[in-house]
């Protein structure tokens, strides 16, 4: 290609920047455009920062509220319904350490007051 | 990514470099070379205008929020533009992967330009759209903003060799379509 050559598709290009330059939006709208999309963009930083420490606060709000203390206490109180089976017959006598020279019969309580 | 640099360098662009400094420089800058910057943008565009601005919207905010820091290595103008071709490459990109998520398929790149006009700035226009995108860049930069190939060539982030192949081959492929 020559330099005429060269010199032509200048001219083309050197019009379209005119029809280019017509049409361009302002410089000041595009700024403030851009300032805009720094604050939305701001504030997503500062949502997304926020939510690690938004679930903390969450989770250990949920933890505080499990650890009440009603929760042993009523643990502590619960028996089995199956608790009476383990009630036999002589228990007492498994429980005391028998004396020697005494009756083992006499320690227990039941059988002093009751009937000979 | 953009060339970033934790202080500017000192050249013999020191004018330029300077600009780096402050805030009111650096939009003064871009208000001096916005023109040129819609331009630049609507060609990395596809000439698709609301693109455009959006491009150039979002390298304003780099650019004003310090993110894209100008290092004095090159004209103001050119750093500008390497700004502004990587923006549109990235937001290029996310659209291509917003319209594959939403099982969309991308228009054809190369097909009818928006608001389509009659002549010879049409014909341009067509014969642009048609050329590889490295052609249409580097022509682009050479007749439209005036910069040596050098210079395009660090706009488009290639060598000058490379550069200079695709301007011959471009102003070929130009001279063939607007016979």
């Amino acid at each position: 290609m020559n330099s005429q050559e060269d010199n032509g598709l200048r001219t083309h290009f050197a019009n379209l920047r005119e029809e280019d330059r017509r049409e361009a939006p302002d410089f000041d709208r595009t700024a403030a455009a851009a300032a805009a999309l720094a604050r939305r963009g701001s504030f997503g930083w500062v949502a997304l920062a926020a939510m690690p420490i938004l679930a903390i606060a969450v989770m250990f709000g949920w933890r505080t509220h499990r650890s009440t203390d009603a929760v042993p206490r009523e643990l502590a109180a619960w028996t089995s319904p199956t608790a009476f089976l383990l009630e036999t017959p002589g228990k007492q006598l498994l429980n005391q350490t028998p004396r020697l020279g005494e009756p083992l019969i006499r320690t227990l309580p039941a059988a002093q007051d009751g009937p000979k | 990514m953009l060339s970033v640099a934790t202080r500017p360098m000192v050249t013999e662009r020191s004018d330029a470099a300077s600009l780096a400094l402050d805030e009111t420089g650096l939009r003064q800058a871009l208000e001096a070379h916005h023109l040129e910057s819609y331009g630049w943008a609507l060609s990395c565009c596809r000439r698709r205008r609301e693109e455009a601005e959006n491009v150039l919207q979002l390298v304003y905010l780099k650019v004003l929020s310090g993110k894209a820091i100008f290092d004095g290595r090159s004209s103001f103008k050119t750093w500008l533009l390497a700004v502004i071709r990587k923006t549109a490459a990235y937001e290029h990109r996310m659209e291509l992967l917003r319209r594959l998520r939403l099982n969309q398929i991308p228009p054809a790149l190369d097909g009818k330009l928006p608001g389509e006009q009659s002549g010879v700035e049409a014909r341009l226009k067509e014969a642009l759209g048609k050329l590889p995108a490295r052609q249409r860049e580097v022509l682009q930069l050479v007749f439209y903003h005036d910069l040596s190939i050098v210079e395009a060539a660090k706009v488009m982030g290639v060598g000058i060799g490379s550069a200079r192949t695709h301007y011959e081959r471009g102003k070929e492929q130009m001279r063939r379509r607007l016979a």
